[in-house]
This record gives structure tokens, sequence and C-alpha cells, in this order.
């Protein structure tokens, strides 16, 4: 068994986790030993890590996520001074997870002398999609000088989305899967995946665009954002809290609400929110079709994935009516968050050293 | 009866007169360089009867270029309008009826919708409100490019945000090019024999400046890649259509908190010309992306950015609609880049969409309207010439007509 710590970094709201973990590739039944629980504050994260000694046997494994690490790499990789350094130049892009990141990377390191750490980043994924995706309609340099790509952040879910196929395949010759993978996190996010090569995601540059979020907006016209500034005369830091924290199905139903309870509320007000949840949904499967040029694959993940049984066939009645042949199966893939991000991370550790036993 | 139409632009005044019901169109002309300095000085170009003349005249105001145009038109023989039709660009949720009389409360609307399109509607305005003053008598009607759209349902008409801002602000969907999706689709009804009110389709307006898509199912309009204002959406000559809205917060921070200097960019330097670097017009694109140079290069990923977005939008409107009559492209590259439309039909099978690559390249100039479907397909492809003036006419004709 491999003793492994797992750890979402934030400046307001970290987990660290450890867990037993079998240490034959693919194999199933990890064990939960140890959980931190909430951490609010960076220096709790650092306190936690360093109080690990003597509460859990040695640790074999850490493992570190962060939604954003850039597009250069697919994630996960296995963390030394380069990465590190790679993280921290970052920073600006995603102020509130990477500085928690790097601070809680660099305590496991001193804390844990020779363990090996990996980095798992959710637009690690997104590395591979093809650029006229990636890029927004404004001047290319400038857009890579200020970071302002397309990204993607939930490629873990989508990674694990379509892992089995890359098991499943039986030679070169069989027609390459089109995957439509819906992760249904408070910031759902939908990917048109060509056997594992993601082709078109729903998220951007940041988690706001795309589907709309329990607190986000999604898409909106970009003019409205400018609008705001000018005749509404709000900051971009008021805009911005509009947009993230008032937003969303709370924006729409008037109150704090998860996607499982939009579905289920019987309310009048859930109905314009569960509606537009459907049709932008319906759009992004027709986005996918077009991208993958078919479809034969709907995934739902995430801690909502149980939805994707009504979702997935409201989806399949519409795509019916299509003049084309278009019948996806719908699949269901409910692993939590950390069993998904341990996987990910274990299999690239395996992976990378097969033959050496941690 | 003569019905005159006008299409106001920031810096010209386009006109067209129609006799109706027959739809005749007796005169077409644009007065140019309204109220700016340029080299050449202001004029009025028109046709009559194949014959293209021009008119000098000063035109330092919209309004005194309508006043020469209507003097012209005095001056011609039989040319004197009984009816006037306006192309309004924003019509806001003031105007959600095919066509408006010009009265009293219309103008106290038009005031109150003047900053929604703030480059086309003030323009727009302050012509009306001349024909208002100067001629009193002549019946006049506004047609919004937005009222075709006032059938877009909630779900889809509305953005993510909290009420306050959905209802007190307005902030929602609107749609645009509306006059035009509503002329190319009752067209392409008519071709292929179906009622407007069974009539399904994908319309792809591409203009060599906006460009969007309408979803339409049973004749009306179901969606619009535009939104709140024309930024939204496909990418366009200058505008950047769709955009992560923290980019946009992003580069007002760039830029100091200036959101004017970047709505300046967003709409005139983004787009094909700001992904290119070299033009606005995509057909210029299609040429450079041949070069095997650093310029081709970004010609390249600037026509793949252009096909891709569209290619989204249409395989996610043809989902919405369903089963979908026909996908019709029109205005100046629907209608004249074979190109273009080849690219976007590529590879839609999924969608029952086959094009006939020979009919595709015939199908431009005189030779539409055009199907350029080949046999497989079981979606019509339509390459149509719009023509909003004509819709106009037609909206204000029927208008009066019924208040007759």
């Amino acid at each position: 068994m491999l003793t492994v710590l797992v750890c979402v970094p934030s400046l307001t709201r970290s987990t660290l986790e450890v867990f037993e973990v079998p240490e034959a590739p693919g194999a199933v039944g990890s064990r939960r030993i140890f959980d931190a629980g909430v951490l609010e504050t960076p220096a709790e994260l650092d306190a936690a890590i360093k109080g690990l000694t003597g509460k859990v046997p040695g640790i074999d494994l850490g493992v570190f996520y962060g939604p954003f690490g850039g597009t250069e790499v697919c994630s996960p990789v296995l963390v030394d001074e380069s990465v590190l350094k790679r993280v921290e130049e970052l920073t600006p892009r995603s102020p509130m997870t990477l500085p928690a990141v790097s601070g809680a990377m660099k305590v496991f390191a001193e804390h844990n002398v020779g363990v090996p750490a990996v980095f798992d980043y959710g637009s690690g994924f997104f590395a591979r999609l093809p650029r006229r995706e990636r890029f927004y309609a404004i001047d290319p340099e400038a857009a890579r000088k200020l970071g302002l790509e397309r990204t993607g952040f939930h490629g873990l879910f989508h990674a694990a989305a379509v892992a089995g196929l890359r098991q499943d395949a039986t030679g070169d010759t069989r027609p390459p899967i089109r995957t439509l993978s819906i992760c249904l996190e408070p910031r759902p996010e939908a990917a048109a995946v060509l056997d594992d090569r993601p082709l078109m995601v729903t998220g951007g540059a940041t988690p706001l665009e795309g589907l709309p979020g329990q607190t986000t907006c999604g898409e909106i016209d970009p003019g409205m954002v400018l609008i705001l500034a000018q005749e509404q005369h709000w900051s971009p830091e008021q805009i911005a809290d509009s947009l993230t924290r008032e937003s969303g199905l709370l924006g729409l139903v008037g109150r704090p609400t998860t996607l499982s309870e939009l579905f289920a509320s019987k309310e009048p007000s859930a109905n314009l929110g569960r509606e537009m949840m459907l049709y932008r949904l319906l759009l992004a499967t027709g986005t996918a079709i077009s991208a993958l040029g078919g479809l034969d694959r709907i995934v739902f993940s995430g801690r909502h994935a149980a939805l994707g049984e009504e979702i997935g066939a409201w989806l399949c009645e519409r795509l019916a009516r299509l003049p084309g042949d278009v019948k996806p199966r719908v699949e269901l893939l409910e692993r939590g968050f950390m069993e998904l991000l341990l996987e990910d991370a274990l299999r690239f550790r395996l992976e990378m050293f097969p033959t050496v036993p941690i | 009866m003569k019905v005159l139409v006008f299409n106001c632009g920031s810096s010209s005044l386009k006109f067209r007169l129609y006799e109706m019901p027959g739809e005749k169109e007796r005169l077409a002309g644009e007065a140019q360089r309204v109220g700016t300095k340029t080299a050449e000085p202001p004029r009025i170009v028109y046709r009559v009867d194949g014959v293209e003349k021009v008119h000098q005249a000063d035109m330092p105001s919209q309004e005194a270029a309508l006043r020469e145009v209507m003097g012209l038109l005095d001056s011609l023989d039989g040319m004197t309008p009984d009816l006037l039709g306006h192309r309004m660009v924003h019509g806001g949720q003031r105007f959600t009826t095919p066509a408006a009389k010009v009265d009293a409360k219309a103008l106290v609307d038009l005031d109150a919708v003047a900053g929604l399109a703030p480059i086309h509607n003030p323009p727009a305005i302050r012509v009306v409100r001349a024909c208002h003053d100067s001629f009193p008598g002549l019946p006049q009607f506004l047609v919004f490019d937005t009222a075709y759209h006032s059938t877009i349902p909630d779900y889809a008409a509305n953005y993510a945000l909290p009420k306050y801002m959905r209802e007190d602000m307005g902030l929602r969907k609107y749609g645009f090019h509306g006059t035009s999706h509503q002329f190319v689709a009752q067209e392409a009804a008519t071709m292929l024999g179906k009622p407007m009110e069974e009539f399904n389709a994908v319309s792809c307006h591409l203009g060599s400046g906006g460009a969007s898509l309408c979803a339409i199912i049973n004749g009306k309009s179901v969606d619009n890649t535009m939104g709140y204002s024309p930024l939204q959406g496909l990418v366009m000559s200058t505008r950047s259509g769709d955009m992560d809205p923290a980019v946009v917060l992003s580069l007002v921070s760039t830029r100091g908190g200036d959101a004017t200097a970047v709505e300046q960019y967003l709409n005139k330097k983004a787009g094909v010309l700001g992904l290119s670097g070299v033009s606005s017009d995509i057909r210029d694109v299609i040429v450079h992306s041949r070069e095997e140079t650093e310029e081709g290069e970004r010609a390249k990923l600037a026509l793949h950015v252009y096909l891709w977005r569209l290619r989204k939008y249409l395989g996610a409107y043809l989902t919405v609609v369903g089963r979908a009559d026909a996908v019709l492209f029109t205005d100046t590259i629907g209608e004249l880049v074979p190109y273009v439309r080849g690219a976007v039909c590529e590879g839609m099978e999924a969608f029952g969409i086959a094009a006939d690559s020979g009919l595709n390249e015939a199908a431009t100039g005189d030779a539409l309207p055009a199907d350029f479907a080949s046999a497989a397909s079981s979606v019509h492809l339509l390459a149509i010439r719009t023509n909003e003036e004509l819709s106009i006419a037609r909206q204000a004709f029927a208008l009066a007509a019924k208040a007759a």
C-alpha cells in the first residue's frame, strides 16, 4: 500500500487528506486515513502539513491540485525547482490558488525530504487544445503576453471521462471516439474530446466564461461589461464581484442553489434557471457535435454527476430530432473529486516509474 | 403607393424608393460623407432606371442630408414618396412589434433607446425627428432590427445575472440583423414552397462588417448570436465577438481603467483585423493565409478562428432547431465567398448537411438565389441575396395598409 497525501490549497479554503492506496496500477480500494477538514488560511494548511508526522504512516507521495497551472505542459507534473518557479510566474493569472499551492508544496518538501510530489492542474488537460479554440479574436501576441487565452479548468474530470478509452483501444484502426464530457461541479464545464484530445471547451481564460455556475454568470455579452463600467460607473472590482459572486444560479433563483437543488425544485423561481441550464447544455452539445463531426458518448462527472441521467435523457431526446445518426450513449462518472485526483496522479506516478517500487 | 426607406449610418444616409405592393425599385441612392471632413466633398450617388447619377451638396449633418435627398426626389418626376420607412438598429424592450408608427409617444421612446446602439441609433433618430418636423403630413414607420428577435424565449434571451441587472437594468439578449434574417427566411420559405409558419432554418448573415446567426423555428427567431449589443457572438471584421468577461475586465485594467478605450478596441480593432494584423476583410485574409510567411501564419490563425466560431454556432443552432429545412447564407460574405460557405459546411454530415462544391462555387452574383446542397444532403443550403430595405418597405406598407 502507498500512503498518499492529497491537498487542494487555496488562500481561503484548503483541504488536506491522506489515503492508503493499493500500489498496483489500476487497482481500486483507496481508504482515507486522515482528514484535516477545511483549512481557512495558508497558515492553517502549513501547520496541518507539518503536523502530519506521527498521525499517519510515512508519506510516499504528495499530490497537490489547482484548477490552473498554465497550458504549456499536460498535467500532472512531478514537482521540482522548475515547476515551483513556473507556478510562481503564473501566480497573477490565478491569484487565489497558486500562491497557496506554491507555499504548500514548499512546506511539504521541507518536511518530507526525498518524497516525490506531483502538481495536478485542471488546465493541463487542455495543453493540446487547438489554436483555433484557444484564441480570442484579439491581437494574438498581446493575448499571449497577457495570458488572455482559453484554457479550460476541469481537465481532471474530462481526463477521467476519457481515461478508459486508452485502455479500451483495440488498435490504431478503430475510429476515434467522440466524447462530450460534462463536468457538473459548482462551476460546470463541457468539453468535446476526440479520443483523449480536447477540441472544444466552454470554460475560458477564467472559469467565469461558459456555462452558468452556482454564483458565476457564465457566458455574457462582453459589451455588457463595458456598459456597466461606462454607464453605471461600476469599478472593475464591483463588476467582477457581481459577475462572480451574485450571478449564476444564485442570481436566477434569488437564493443560494446547487445544481442538484435546482433540478429537484418544484418552485416556479427555479424554472428559468433549469431551462437556461438545459438550453446552454444543448448549445454546448451542438457545438461539440460540430467540433467532433458526430458524438459517441456523453459522460457526466463532478459532484452533481447523478443529474446526468435526467439531463442526458433530455439531450438524447433532442438529438434524435437531427437528420444525422447522432445517438450517443450516456455515462455517469460518479467517483468523487479526491478519488479522481488520486487516480490521475498515481497513474502518472506509476507510469513514469513503472519498474521502480515507491 | 411609393414607399421611401431610409437606412442611416454614422456618416451616410442610404435610401430606396419602392412602388408598393408591386415591390418595384424606382430609385436607390446614398448620401455619402455626411458630417465628415474628407478630401472629397459630400455627395449623393443615386441610380434611376439603371443609370447612376451624382448630386453634389453640402451636408454637414444627417438633417441636411435628409433635406437634400427629399429635395432631389421632389425634383424628379414621379418620385415623391407617400410613406417613409426607417431602419432602426435597436428598439430595446420598448419596440417589440415588427414595425411602429412615428407619433409623439414613439419619439419619446426613441430617445429612451438611443444609447442601446450608440453608433447607429442617434443619427437615425435625428433623421426621424427631422422628417417628423419637416414633413408632418407624411406617415412614417420604424422597423427595428431587434423586433424579429422578440420571440426568443426567456431561457435563451436572459443571462445568468441577478434580477436587478436583468430586469431593472435591462441586461438581456436583444439580437440584431433581424430585418435581414426575416427577409431571407421568407424568401427561402417561398423558394421551398413552405409556409413561413412551418419553416425551420439557421440563417447566417455574414456581412463584411457585422455578422450573426439566427435559429429559426416555425418562421420565428428563437436565438441570435448577437446579444445585448452587436459585440457578442461570431468573430466579425473588427469586432471580437464572444469573450470571457474576465478578459474584458483584464483589458480594462491594463488600460488604466479606461473602459471606453477597450470598447473602441473590441469594436474597431479586434476580430479579423486584430487576429490577422493585415486586414479586416476575411477575403483578404483568405488570400494571405496561403502565404508561407509569418504574416501568412497569422492570417491562417485568423481564418481558422473565424471559421471555427462560425461552425460551432452553426452546430449549436442546428441542434436547437432539430430538423432544419435549410441553412441560409446571406450578405456580402454569405453571398459572395463560396470558400467560407464550403468550409463551414464541411464535415457537418451529423446535421444532414452535404454541400456540392461545384454548385457552391457557382452560387454567386446573378446566380443567386441558389441551392448548393448535394443530392445526399437532407438540408437545403441556400445562398440568398438579402434586401433589408425591401423588407422595411414591406413592413411599413403592411402596417400602413392595416392602419388604413
